[in-house]
């Protein structure tokens, strides 16, 4: 065997390789970049759900409360990632559980759930009522620009304690001014 | 305006009930956000660009809702309800809706 065939066939066993790694090089991401942010969501819930759980949370009508209320708001646009929603297309054929999918919409409501239970500890909230969680699909994945994006929103009525009398929500004149993280509660009324 | 995802407001009466106000915004996606966020869907997770734009837009709807009650002579929205849907191809709507109240100090 001459030295050019040695190195022909050197050559030829490098660009198979390079096409093998570039071929599996996205998959490998997706599945350890993927890994890798839901375990670091998990890690953030792990750490502020039970610093939230002395706030009282129903979904039903707080009628009997003291004090104020204020609406708070939880929001959060998730992706799935590429290769759990191709494992579910598959799924889909014989029916069933999309194991992946189902963990990682409860990882998404679980954060929205928890923005919004921030937003009523900010506003120094003893509980939130009448919560509402709502799942949509907001860009669907078909088509050219194929982003499958899904948003996860979580509201309720921030039930503010009833420190100094009870003011009546009225008379606010001029619109409120409503920033991206700024809630919007009643001013109380100038005296 | 007093705003609330109740029906009745703690501390206070409803005494007109001043019908059905709403408000909405269709966004488009941004090409320059959707390029990353076409990377980070690979890999899934949450789209931060897409949580402000969200935000944003569901601020906007909110206060379209206000002025149209603030038309009305309300001093209050409740019993407000959020939906978020996809229109057309790239665009999402959001939507908020209440009813427009006078409140008075119970």
């Amino acid at each position: 065997m001459s030295g050019d065939a040695v190195a022909g066939l050197v050559f030829g066993l490098l660009c198979v390789g390079l096409v093998l790694l570039l071929v599996l090089a996205i998959p490998l991401y997706s599945i350890l970049v993927g890994f890798h942010r839901r375990s670091k969501i998990k890690e953030q819930l792990a750490h502020t759900e039970p610093q939230l759980q002395q706030l009282v949370q129903t979904n039903t009508e707080a009628a009997g409360h003291a004090g104020s209320t204020a609406l708070a708001l939880g929001t959060v646009a998730y992706a799935a990632d590429g290769p759990s929603r191709l494992a579910t297309q598959w799924r889909s054929f014989f029916g069933g559980q999309a194991v992946s999918l189902t963990e990682q919409a409860d990882l998404a409501r679980r954060l929205a759930i928890v923005r919004m239970l921030e937003q009523a500890r900010g506003l120094g909230a003893i509980g939130v009522a009448n919560v509402r969680v709502e799942t949509s699909e907001i860009f669907s994945g078909q088509g050219r620009n194929s982003a499958m994006v899904i948003e996860l929103l979580a509201y309720g009525t921030a039930l503010l304690p009833a420190a100094e009398p009870p003011q009546p929500p009225a008379q606010a004149q001029q619109v409120p001014q409503f920033l991206p993280d700024e809630p919007t509660r009643v001013r109380p009324p100038a005296h | 305006v007093f705003i609330s995802n109740t029906e009745s407001v703690p501390g206070a009466r409803v005494t007109r009930a001043l019908g059905l106000v709403q408000g909405n915004t269709v966004r488009a996606k941004h090409v320059g956000k959707d390029i990353l966020a076409g990377f980070k869907n690979l890999a899934g997770g949450e789209l931060r660009a897409y949580t402000e734009l969200l935000t944003e837009s569901r601020n906007e709807a909110i206060g379209r809702m206000v002025a149209q009650a603030q038309q009305l002579g309300a001093n209050g929205v409740v019993n407000v309800r959020f939906t978020t849907s996809s229109i057309a191809g790239g665009a999402a709507e959001l939507y908020a809706y209440g009813t427009a109240v006078v409140l008075e100090q119970a």
